[in-house]
């Protein structure tokens, strides 16, 4: 009965196979599983059966049912949509379908997350209310400092922590930089600090709420070339082939020296345009850790330097060709004509 | 900060064949960067942005030695010309000081002051007007605009006073509580205290000191003899008073950043000097100058093998040297206008790195150790989960965690930018108002006494307005985590916590054998009492037997629900026999525990 079952399976793909119209292959599935069909006529003999041979040829007979049925089904489809068999349009709409959208921001985080995973970076999430410690004093700013006007810092209505002080939302994932060296304590450090940040500004170019992300680097002997090629790297990959960067003199209290970075220009290649400066655009900061902030983060600043960059993802993201979003409110104003575009 | 600066008077410093662009150019590639240039009728313009490190070059001669260090290395000549710091002090010998003078040190660190009488106050000449507007500062009359001039060719403000208007003394002291003093502007301040200001014989506030001077002792066209006056303040008292009185002065945003006090009696020389020609002013008194710490030439020493390793180069000693003599550097000897910003080996590295050019140092990722102590998060599952609901039709959101609602239990904004944007919200949900079905992961924030407030991050999926809908959607979810989700659920949303969800669910399930023997199916309808529970019901026929695969839910009808039962066995064929008994079960049970009775005949 076996052998019955296998040359009746092998007979039945084979005609199948080669039906060529619907018509054909309603006049086989009604021969093979009818009840009257040839299946059927096999299987009548099971209850004579020993009960051994009975459990083996039942599972086999079911196979032979599904391996059939799923060959039916096949080819019942290929025949639908044949041009031979009916008119068929490709032009015709197709079904509306479900169709989600990741949000831009997201997919600026998750491209840039694998960019610097590729080479190592360690992807991170540190607080975003934060205190005045982690986001400034540690970072070479004192109280008072001058330098602190550049942000426009969001306190938080709470008592100041007697060591650590005022409790405020932070202005730059710059916080993560201590917090990164006391949780990895010996060098070598590849991380990257992505998250929410918070300044007291709205306008086109600039909302309240905001991401950033961070890179910090520690080990023995990082030099600036180390720099230069980490933004080289990360400009070809997310801006494309041919962009290049440049690092041009600037200042920030936790890093000596400071850079300000510039990326060739997407919208022009570097040939100079409305959108940039001769050929450049500025993407924002970078420099070597200086020393009082490795200091702050317990690392012996004799046996190791470091570099660390701080950017918007809405930055980078408007500057991806085609991307020149006007007014970056809309990323944050479930405005539903401007997500379904992404 | 920006500055503006006209071609032709930075070359009144700088002598140099390259040509405007060029300068920029290069400026911007090794110093302070120019933001624009822009072409005038018959000059052109520099606007430059100057880091706060940088007073020494928030000024026309700064710029000017910048560029004489750049230019070189570029192949142009570049000389600085007419440098105020290399005039000798000429000491004239002039009449006795006409008022008593008494200075706090701790205030002010060096304060000098120079009668200049029989002045005629009239309108500068059109260079003196149209270089002042270049800066955007308005031309009054040569005596002001002298005060001004100065600070914009050398960046040390300068004061002057009416010298018939104050009385015999000069007290530069710091302010009591709730005095007041009105200002050239008219404005008048009540003073915090700690500020730094001048009081007269009489008492009288003449002077806020970094700020602005008094409108009791100002010049005015009938101004015969003045008062010239240069000086350098503790910055940190001319900040607070600043940002106190949220009154900023381009003196003050050079006052704060401790200008060099060997730049003051230079300064004071060439007001003499532009008094004289402007005003046809002469010098009416000796020279005041009381500065109990005069700067000591400080050493800065750079390890050639620190440079090295930072620039990632060779470069010889004597090029090091080269570059930063080039700068007014001279044996580790920091020039005194650069004082207040080199204080460590790498501040030199920078000078050095920058002047030969960051453009010229190689490119190349660090060969160094890959660190292998990652966080505990758990990114990627994060963005599984909106690939996921994405798939399934929903738009991904991201909505502001500054909310206007105070609900209790949120955080407050002490400084907060607008009503909008009053708390720090502790749920998601009034954040989703939007009609379309959605979805964010985010922040909710949970204060704890003494500590940072406790960052919960969150899943909301909302505008679902279908509740099984929204159901069906948290079960494909549970389904691809291998984990079934509780979320607390409202009419149109459902919340849940990422770290439950990362704690809980699976990249892969327990594998469970494919079984080869057929199931079988069957319909049970039970009448339920109102208000039943439907999850317990299906759990409990669920639970009743292992046999029992799944269970649905195929019809309702008023109170009557159909149940479609999947038995399965992994090793044999099921008969009626079989299960007749695990019927039996699921019937008896729902009658107890739900008080459901089943429709139509038990056999």
């Amino acid at each position: 009965m076996q052998t019955k079952l296998l040359n009746l399976k092998n007979q039945a793909l084979a005609l199948i196979n080669q039906a060529e119209n619907l018509q054909e292959l309603k006049r086989l599935r009604l021969g093979y599983f009818g009840r009257q069909g040839q299946i059927n006529q096999v299987l009548k003999d099971i209850p004579k059966l020993e009960p051994e041979q009975k459990k083996k040829i039942g599972r086999l007979a079911n196979e032979v049912k599904t391996a059939l049925e799923q060959s039916l089904t096949a080819k019942t489809k290929q025949l639908s949509a044949s041009p031979a068999s009916a008119w068929f349009d490709p032009t015709a709409p197709g079904e509306s379908l479900p169709l989600g959208h990741l949000h831009p921001i997201t997919l600026a985080i998750e491209e840039i997350t694998r960019i610097f995973e590729h080479i190592g970076f360690t992807r991170v999430r540190y607080p975003e209310i934060d205190w005045d410690w982690y986001v400034f004093e540690a970072l070479n700013m004192p109280i008072d400092h001058p330098a602190r006007d550049e942000w426009e810092t969001i306190f938080i209505d709470t008592p100041r922590h007697h060591r650590l002080g005022q409790m405020v939302l932070t202005t730059h994932t710059s916080n993560g930089q201590v917090r990164e060296m006391e949780r990895v304590k010996t060098p070598p450090i590849r991380m990257l600090n992505l998250g929410k940040c918070y300044r007291r500004q709205q306008d086109a170019t600039h909302t309240i709420m905001f991401h950033q992300f961070e890179g910090l680097v520690i080990d023995k002997n990082i030099s600036i070339p180390n720099l230069k090629g980490t933004l080289d790297y990360f400009g070809q990959e997310f801006f494309g082939k041919g962009i290049k960067s440049r690092i041009r003199p600037f200042h920030f209290q936790f890093t000596e020296p400071s850079f300000e970075v510039d990326f060739t220009c997407t919208a022009c290649s570097g040939k100079g345009c409305r959108f940039c400066k001769a050929g450049w655009v500025e993407v924002g900061g970078a420099g070597m850790v200086h020393p009082n902030v490795l200091k702050a983060g317990r690392i012996d600043p004799n046996k190791y330097s470091g570099f660390a960059f701080g950017w918007g993802v809405e930055r980078v993201l408007r500057l991806k060709p085609g991307l020149n979003i006007d007014d970056i409110r809309l990323l944050y104003s479930t405005n539903l004509e401007f997500l379904n575009q992404f | 900060m920006n500055i503006t600066i006209p071609h032709s008077w930075l070359t009144e410093y700088l002598k140099t064949d390259a040509l405007p662009q060029k300068i920029a150019d290069c400026l911007s590639l090794c110093g302070p960067s120019v933001e624009k240039l822009t072409k005038t009728k018959d000059d052109y313009l520099y606007e430059i942005e100057v880091t706060t490190n940088r007073v020494d070059c928030l000024s026309v001669m700064g710029i000017a030695r910048e560029a004489s260090a750049i230019l070189p290395r570029f192949g142009f000549s570049a000389r600085l010309k007419h440098d105020i710091y290399q005039i000798p002090t000429r000491n004239i010998l002039a009449d006795l000081f006409p008022l008593k003078i008494t200075v706090d040190p701790k205030l002010c660190f060096r304060f000098t002051a120079v009668v200049i009488k029989n002045v005629t106050v009239k309108a500068s000449p059109k260079n003196i007007q149209s270089r002042l507007e270049s800066a955007n500062i308005r031309s009054l009359n040569n005596v002001i605009d002298i005060s001004n001039y100065l600070m914009l060719s050398y960046g040390q403000p300068v004061h002057v006073f009416d010298l018939d208007k104050i009385k015999s003394q000069m007290i530069l002291r710091s302010s009591r509580p709730k005095e007041t003093i009105t200002t050239l502007d008219g404005k008048t301040h009540l003073l915090p205290g700690n500020d730094i200001v001048i009081a007269d014989a009489n008492n009288r506030l003449i002077d806020l000191c970094g700020i602005m001077g008094g409108l009791n002792s100002s010049v005015a066209p009938q101004t015969k003899n003045v008062l010239l006056f240069v000086q350098t303040y503790n910055p940190v008292n001319i900040r607070r008073t600043s940002m106190n009185l949220a009154h900023r002065t381009e003196a003050t945003v050079i006052f704060e950043k401790s200008p060099d006090p060997e730049l003051v009696m230079p300064v004071l020389l060439q007001g003499i000097a532009l008094f004289k020609k402007l005003t046809n002013g002469e010098q009416g008194s000796k020279i005041i100058d009381i500065y109990p710490h005069p700067y000591k030439p400080k050493i800065v020493k750079t390890p050639l093998q620190l440079i090295k390793e930072r620039l990632g180069i060779e470069i010889t000693q004597p090029e090091v040297d080269k570059i930063l003599k080039s700068l007014g550097f001279i044996n580790n000897l920091v020039p005194s206008w650069r004082a207040q910003d080199i204080n460590i080996p790498e501040d030199i590295v920078e000078e050095v790195a920058r002047i030969y050019g960051y453009h010229r140092l190689p490119s190349q990722i660090m060969a160094t150790a890959i660190p292998t102590n990652y966080s505990g998060e758990n990114f990627h599952l994060e963005h599984q989960i909106k690939l996921w609901l994405t798939g399934l039709g929903l738009n991904e959101i991201y909505t502001n965690s500054l909310v206007s609602q105070n609900r209790p239990g949120q955080l407050k904004i002490k400084n907060a930018l607008s009503s909008d944007w009053q708390y720090l919200r502790n749920s998601l949900i009034p954040s989703h108002t939007q009609s379309f079905p959605a979805f964010e992961i985010a922040n909710t924030y949970h204060p704890r006494p003494g500590k940072l407030p406790e960052e919960k991050l969150q899943l909301i999926i909302s505008g679902v307005r279908d509740f099984p809908r929204l159901k069906g959607i948290i079960d494909v979810l549970s389904a691809k985590l291998h984990y079934t989700l509780s979320p607390a659920y409202n009419s149109s949303a459902a919340v849940i916590d990422l770290s439950t969800i990362i704690k809980n669910s699976r990249a892969y399930p327990h594998y469970q054998p494919v079984s080869s023997h057929p199931p079988m199916l069957e319909d049970l309808t039970f009448t339920l009492p109102e208000k039943t529970y439907l999850g317990p019901i299906i759990n409990t026929i669920k639970s009743t037997h292992r046999l029992i695969k799944s269970v649905q839910l195929s019809k309702t009808y008023q109170q009557n629900y159909t149940f479609t039962i999947t038995y399965q066995s992994l090793s044999k064929d099921l008969s009626a026999a079989d299960i007749a008994p695990i019927r039996k079960k699921i019937v008896s049970n729902l009658k107890i525990k739900f008080k459901a009775d089943l429709i139509g005949e038990l056999h």
